[in-house]
């Protein structure tokens, strides 16, 4: 079933943010595994992450990937349950 | 054993066992729990001192004392210091005749006693086991599970000692997991505030289990008693970093650095 999707992140750029390059290819599509995976990928992309004491950019960047594809997946599992 | 004194003018009486600390009396039977135990250089447990070298002390000074009640009942019963038994707050001779502790004659009745080691060092004595699970995708440990055992020769106080025990395991796994005073190369702190120099509490690490054991008697004091608490804190950074390279073995993660933060667990977990 086609979805409208919001993904927001925070601690991916000075301030909370929207991915809305990440929402435009959700939007519209069935969310299978393919598309989970492209999405992830797009928003490590999309992001701009600050880096301090506690975690650097590329951790931040790696960090999106694998939080937009868990909560993707969560959604989508929650949509067809 | 009922107490009375005065505590901030009002005079007060309580029953408390008599291993209660004043601490402990102020804050659980008379509810004053702003008390708390302050922590001063010296004082502290640290290096195992408060307990080896303070009640050691005590101890010797309690036997020095206790020789002198008994030789004050003897001359009061008219009997040998021997044969004097103490129970109950009453010195007893062996006719069956006994004066209450209260009654003997005060003066005299002190004792001064001292105490120190020399180069009779006591250890902890203990071990740890832990299990983790480690998130590849984040980093994340989370501790599953942690038990400290240690022998800590004598047990004066079950309830300090459980809590000595479980706060230095947590002190230790802050500084496995959280503790990073970061300097800069002209040596600049920059971990400057508790918000970036990160330190655990009570609700960090739920999950752990000390047991405290009293096999082995230290023979280097007379109480045989032995570091305690020390126990909690030795093992933790090498044990925990020994369970993340078990978690991590597939991929052949040999951490070498504390602390284990997401950041550094992850690229443990992701080597580039």
């Amino acid at each position: 079933m086609p979805v409208i999707s919001h993904v927001g992140v925070i601690g991916a750029f000075s301030r909370p943010h929207r991915l809305e390059p990440v929402e435009a290819m959700l939007d519209g599509r069935n969310v299978d595994e393919q598309t989970i995976a492209a999405a992830a990928r797009a928003a490590a992309d999309a992001v701009d992450p600050p880096q301090d004491l506690h975690a650097d950019a590329e951790y931040r960047r790696a960090l999106v990937a694998t939080l937009v594809e868990r909560a993707l997946r969560a959604a989508a599992q929650r949509r067809s349950a | 054993m009922p107490v009375a004194f005065t505590i901030n003018g009002n005079p007060v009486e309580v029953t408390v066992e008599p291993r209660t600390s004043l601490a402990d009396c102020l804050r659980y039977a008379l509810r004053l729990t702003g008390t708390h135990i302050g922590c001063e250089h010296g004082v502290c447990p640290f290096h195992s001192r408060s307990t080896v070298l303070g009640g050691s002390a005590v101890f010797e000074g309690a036997g020095v004392l206790l020789d002198k009640i008994r030789a004050a009942a003897a001359a009061c019963l008219d009997c040998e210091s021997a044969e004097i038994e103490i129970t109950d707050g009453h010195a007893g001779a062996r006719d069956g005749r006994s004066v209450a502790l209260a009654e003997l004659p005060k003066d005299g009745l002190k004792a001064d006693a001292s105490f120190a080691n020399h180069h009779r060092h006591t250890y902890a004595y203990g071990t740890a086991a832990a299990h983790v699970t480690v998130d590849p995708g984040t980093g994340r440990v989370e501790l599953v599970d942690y038990l400290v055992v240690e022998d800590v020769g004598r047990i004066v106080n079950p309830l300090t000692l459980h809590g000595q025990v479980i706060g230095s395991t947590v002190q230790g796994l802050g500084g496995a997991f959280m503790e990073n005073l970061v300097y800069d190369a002209n040596g600049q702190l920059f971990a400057g505030t508790l918000a970036d120099y990160l330190i655990p509490t009570a609700t960090d690490f739920p999950r752990i289990r000390a047991i405290s054991l009293q096999h082995r008697p230290s023979p280097t004091n007379p109480l045989g008693v032995k570091g305690a608490g020390e126990g909690g804190i030795i093992p933790v950074g090498g044990l925990m970093a020994n369970a993340v390279a078990g978690a991590l073995s597939s991929l052949g993660a040999e951490p070498n650095e504390l602390p284990l933060s997401p950041p550094c667990v992850w690229r443990l977990a992701n080597p580039s």
